[in-house]
């Protein structure tokens, strides 16, 4: 398993265990594989860098014109067969987010039961050849809105739509201002145990498409 | 061999030809014509305990065997020198070391059976159990006569073992082989070992009738005569229903529910009929909810409360929850007459009855139309009756879930076996009717107390089928106090005894014989009464006046009667072990007699007489309190038994030393009397309840949502109409008096309601919930009462049938009543003598 921070903020690594933000990562070097942090839990993730924005807007005129860009760099990796890449990319319509979606074998795209969010739907990208999957997060039962929302959602995405939620749970803010993982700050709360469930639900999903 | 033999002989003191008697006898005693002394070697092992036991025990005058027993079964003062307690120890070791040394010989005796049954249990007999399920159902679809053929045949035969006389001990080794055979057979699964066991209690007990009735007879005329004829009269009705009760039950049918079509456009309209008369709001309200909560296209589904009591309250809550509400200008003919005057304002194709305090699943219309679609001569599907509270008998008793109760014998197997004859009765609630069949016979039948079960008759006699599905689809509060129990049950017994007399079903047309059969199996079951009272007394007849009711000796009634009542007991623990517990039936049936007895046979006598009572719920017995009201009739009787046993003993010791088995007989029957009723008065002491409300144990996931914004997983354990029961992972302690939220899911979606923590107990809260709106109270009830599994395997943890154990525990109950009986007696007494109550005042000092 290896996560990939795809994302400008950088802060992958910090809500992994990271105290200070590395300054390099997959973005800003070529010799990216070294700059890999591990956590205590084994969990090995590889930061974005720090860019400023000239350098970023040349790096994302780079993915547009390079469609292969991230899959090559992994390629470079040599990771074993069954290794588990998770990118973790900034919101659409960034290309960084266009760009890890067509190099992705499956695409969660997380959702918030929010009118404006299913507004957006429309635009939402479906992904060639990749397996597109969709969960809704910080779900908040006691609005009704929320409730109505994710009905129309599930009547919308059907079977892609994960059918359990994560829910808006205070303890994922607490466990990040501790700088500790959720399901050691608070192993007991909703969105750990939603977690735990995404967790399996995607393992199980990848394994099936792969076996 | 001869030379060997005859040495024993002279040995022992007796000739070598002598009878197997004389030998058994020659090898424990010494003939008194050849008084030698023992062995030395003996003398020396056995005196010092058998001197020291005497010591011990009491006996006078040890060389006597008499006195031995006197000695064990009377309480005597102990020798001077003995000390009384160390004596009871010593006599309690050497018991048990003669138990242990008997069990050791009889397990030793048993061997091969054991290894039998150890090569039964190899085996394996599904396939068997198979192949004859496909005969029996290969044997239904031949034509009529061959059916009817193999009926005779087997009545014939049964018949002939019934009335082949045989010597004693004939019938001895019969019982014997047939007990023994039963044994094993128990073991075999499948419903062909039950017929098998079925039949032997068949031919046991119609032997025991046919020899009672030929033989034991001829009594002496006055007082012999009419105690024997009443004892004869209540054992031909017991034989009556027992056999009745085989073909009844031999084989339940197990419907399973009919699927609906896809197109819900091609489903029937429903109205949904919820009569309440005086039944508080908060006992109205969920149930009207639940049912509005069931799956069914909106525009065919329509709930209607039927208001006997015109309460504005009960209008205004229809109003706002979308039912209907409906009153009537009189109050004529009670339930029957209300739901009569709803059919007259309604055109829903189907008719769906609730009492006002039964809720139902979600699921329940889906589970039940199907049936309608697929027989167009269906009129009614009936769903079990199920109680998640304990009744008064399970609540006095300690029962509740451990022992099956009343009603589910009669909803877990005699409607499952009525199916398969097509005579499934209505019973009242929480079932589906046709409306057009129920115009056709004018209604809900008013002319009985027990409306439902009479409806059901009239639509069989005009050819309509009715079916049972045994899936709890509905549930409610039982009846809360003792009284109002039996209430009900005098009710329903009336109201069968009426229908008996004015619509019999043995007579009059459109019934077939197996249906006339069950119907009047239904209806004799409720005249119980008499012959229990009869039972109870019987023993009394002989103990007291020394009158023989059995003209018999007492060894020959027991090789009849023991067959009967051990082939009995096997085949009905057999058949109805996961919904009857050996022995507690007749404790609940002892304790119902004596109400049942009067009001029974007055409707036999004048059928329209009587009054209908509607039975009280919701309310809380606050206190431990005795019901002297109701226990009276058993303190009586069990007074009048233990003074039989008194006199059973001084006959059994001086007065009738000639016929000590007869004694022995009578006082092991009043001693059954006593337990019974000891049982019947544990029923009596009304143990206090602690919660209002009732909860339901239920393990899903829930969430805490916390007013800080933390949400926490967690499960419920149980609920209830006001509250919640938690358990969290951990030991998270929560602020009380704060405002949380707990999520629950009904499978669609989740739904948060608020709520209050009532108590925290470590990893356990109760939470109490805030006021709801109507449309979470109705939410509330989806996700908890209303779920469509909500009381799905509630019955899987009763435990299945262990006639001895069900023995010893109504044993415990009953002494357990005694000591209150006496407790209270002593109450009461002080109460009755307030001159006396200084003898109880500590004296001041």
């Amino acid at each position: 398993m290896l996560a990939v921070d795809f994302d400008p903020a950088n802060l992958l690594a910090q809500q992994l265990g990271a105290e200070t933000q590395p300054a390099h990562g997959i973005a800003t070097t070529d010799d990216w594989t070294r700059t890999a942090l591990a956590n205590s839990e084994g969990v090995r993730v590889v930061p974005f860098g720090i860019l400023d924005p000239s350098a970023l807007l040349h790096f994302e005129q780079q993915l547009v014109t390079h469609a292969n860009w991230l899959r090559s760099r992994l390629d470079e990796a040599a990771l074993a067969d069954d290794t588990v890449v998770l990118v973790d990319t900034p919101r659409l319509p960034s290309p960084l987010a266009w760009h890890a979606a067509a190099t992705a074998d499956h695409v969660l795209t997380v959702l918030v039961a929010e009118p404006v969010a299913y507004a957006a739907l429309d635009r939402l990208p479906t992904p060639g050849a990749a397996r597109a999957h969709y969960v809704v997060n910080a779900f908040e039962p006691q609005r009704t809105v929320q409730q109505d929302v994710l009905l129309l959602l599930r009547e919308r995405l059907g079977v892609g739509l994960v059918r359990s939620v994560v829910h808006r749970d205070a303890a994922v803010a607490e466990a990040l201002a501790r700088n500790r993982a959720l399901l050691d700050d608070a192993p007991y709360s909703q969105a750990a145990e939603d977690l735990q469930y995404l967790c399996s639900w995607l393992l199980r999903t990848i394994d099936e498409a792969h076996p | 061999m001869n030379s060997v033999l005859r040495r024993c002989a002279d040995a022992l003191g007796i000739e070598p030809g002598a009878g197997w008697r004389t030998w058994l006898r020659a090898l424990f005693l010494l003939p008194p014509t050849q008084a030698r002394p023992l062995p030395a070697w003996l003398q020396a092992v056995l005196t010092p305990p058998l001197h020291w036991l005497a010591q011990a025990l009491g006996v006078q005058m040890p060389w006597t065997l008499r006195n031995w027993v006197r000695a064990l079964l009377l309480k005597q003062a102990p020798l001077p020198a003995a000390d009384g307690l160390a004596a009871r120890i010593y006599l309690l070791r050497v018991l048990m070391v003669v138990a242990k040394a008997g069990a050791t010989l009889l397990r030793t005796l048993l061997l091969p059976l054991w290894w039998f049954e150890r090569w039964l249990d190899r085996q394996d007999f599904r396939r068997a159990d198979a192949v004859l399920t496909a005969a029996a159902e290969r044997l239904r679809k031949m034509p009529r006569p061959v059916g009817i053929t193999v009926a005779v045949i087997t009545a014939v035969l049964l018949a002939l073992c019934a009335t082949t006389p045989l010597a004693p001990h004939e019938q001895l080794a019969l019982f014997l082989l047939m007990w023994i055979s039963a044994l094993v057979i128990r073991r075999l699964p499948g419903n062909a070992a039950t017929l098998i066991l079925v039949c032997f209690s068949l031919a046991a007990s119609s032997r025991y009738i046919w020899w009672r009735l030929t033989s034991t007879l001829d009594l002496e005329p006055g007082l012999e005569w009419f105690f024997g004829m009443g004892l004869i009269a209540a054992e031909c009705y017991t034989w009556l229903i027992l056999v009745l009760g085989y073909i009844q039950n031999a084989w339940p049918l197990g419907r399973k529910p009919a699927p609906l079509p896809a197109d819900p456009r091609l489903w029937p309209t429903v109205d949904v009929f919820i009569p309440t008369y005086n039944e508080p709001l908060h006992v109205v309200r969920p149930t009207v909810l639940a049912a509005l909560n069931m799956d069914w296209p909106a525009d065919k589904l329509r709930v209607y409360i039927l208001d006997d009591g015109r309460r504005e309250a009960m209008r205004e809550f229809a109003q706002a929850c979308g039912a209907r509400y409906m009153t009537r200008p009189d109050n004529a003919h009670a339930k029957a007459g209300n739901l009569n005057h709803a059919l007259g304002k309604t055109d829903g194709e189907l008719v769906a009855i609730f009492d006002c305090d039964h809720m139902p699943v979600r699921s329940f219309l889906q589970a039940t139309v199907g049936w309608f679609l697929q027989d167009p001569k269906l009129a009614m599907v009936q769903t079990p009756h199920h109680f998640f509270s304990p009744d008064p008998f399970e609540r006095n008793l300690g029962t509740f879930r451990r022992v099956p109760n009343e009603g589910s014998l009669f909803y877990g197997l005699v409607q499952d076996g009525n199916d398969l004859w097509n005579a499934t009765f209505f019973c009242g609630s929480c079932a589906v009717l046709r409306r057009a069949p129920l115009m056709e016979i004018g209604g809900i039948a008013v002319e009985t107390v027990t409306e439902d079960a009479h409806t059901a008759l009239k639509l069989h006699r005009r050819g309509w089928n009715t079916a049972y599905l045994k899936l709890t689809q509905a549930a409610g509060l039982a009846t809360e106090s003792l009284s109002g129990h039996i209430g009900q049950r005098i009710r329903w017994a009336r109201g069968m005894a009426q229908i008996f007399r004015l619509d019999n079903p043995l007579f009059g047309r459109g019934l077939s014989l197996l249906q006339r059969l069950c119907y009047a199996n239904a209806m004799l079951h409720f005249f119980h009464g008499l012959p229990r009272l009869v039972f109870l007394t019987a023993p009394l007849a002989y103990l007291y006046a020394e009158l023989h009711v059995i003209n018999a000796a007492a060894t020959t009634i027991a090789v009849y009667v023991l067959p009967h009542l051990f082939q009995a007991g096997i085949a009905n623990s057999r058949m109805q072990g996961r919904y009857r517990h050996s022995f507690w039936a007749e404790a609940y049936e002892t304790v119902l007699a004596w109400y049942i007895a009067w009001p029974t046979t007055l409707a036999l006598i004048n059928p329209r007489a009587g009054t209908f009572n509607v039975t009280a719920k919701g309310g809380l017995v606050e206190r431990d309190y005795f019901d002297w009201r109701i226990a009276l009739p058993y303190t009586l009787l069990a007074t009048a038994n233990l003074i039989g046993l008194a006199l059973g003993i001084v006959r059994l010791f001086w007065w009738n030393t000639d016929e000590p088995g007869t004694v022995l007989m009578n006082l092991a029957w009043a001693v059954y009397n006593l337990i019974m009723l000891g049982a019947a008065l544990g029923v009596a002491a009304e143990t206090r309840q602690v919660r209002t409300a009732h909860r339901v144990p239920l393990r899903i996931p829930a969430t805490l949502y916390l007013p800080d914004g933390r949400a926490l997983a967690c499960r419920t354990e149980d609920y209830a109409i006001k509250g919640l029961g938690l358990a969290l992972a951990e030991n998270i302690p929560i602020p009380r008096d704060q405002d949380l939220g707990v999520g629950l899911n009904d499978g669609t979606r989740e739904h948060v309601f608020p709520a209050r923590i009532a108590a925290q107990r470590g990893r356990r809260i109760g939470l109490r919930f805030a006021p709801l709106t109507l449309d979470q109270e109705r939410t509330l009830i989806a996700c908890t009462f209303g779920r469509a599994d909500a009381w799905l395997g509630w019955n899987d943890a009763t435990p299945d049938d262990r006639p001895l154990a069900s023995l010893i525990e109504v044993l415990r109950f009953g002494a357990g009543a005694y000591t209150r009986l006496l407790r209270n007696g002593a109450g009461v007494l002080i109460d009755l003598l307030p001159p006396l109550r200084f003898l109880f005042r500590p004296t001041t000092v």
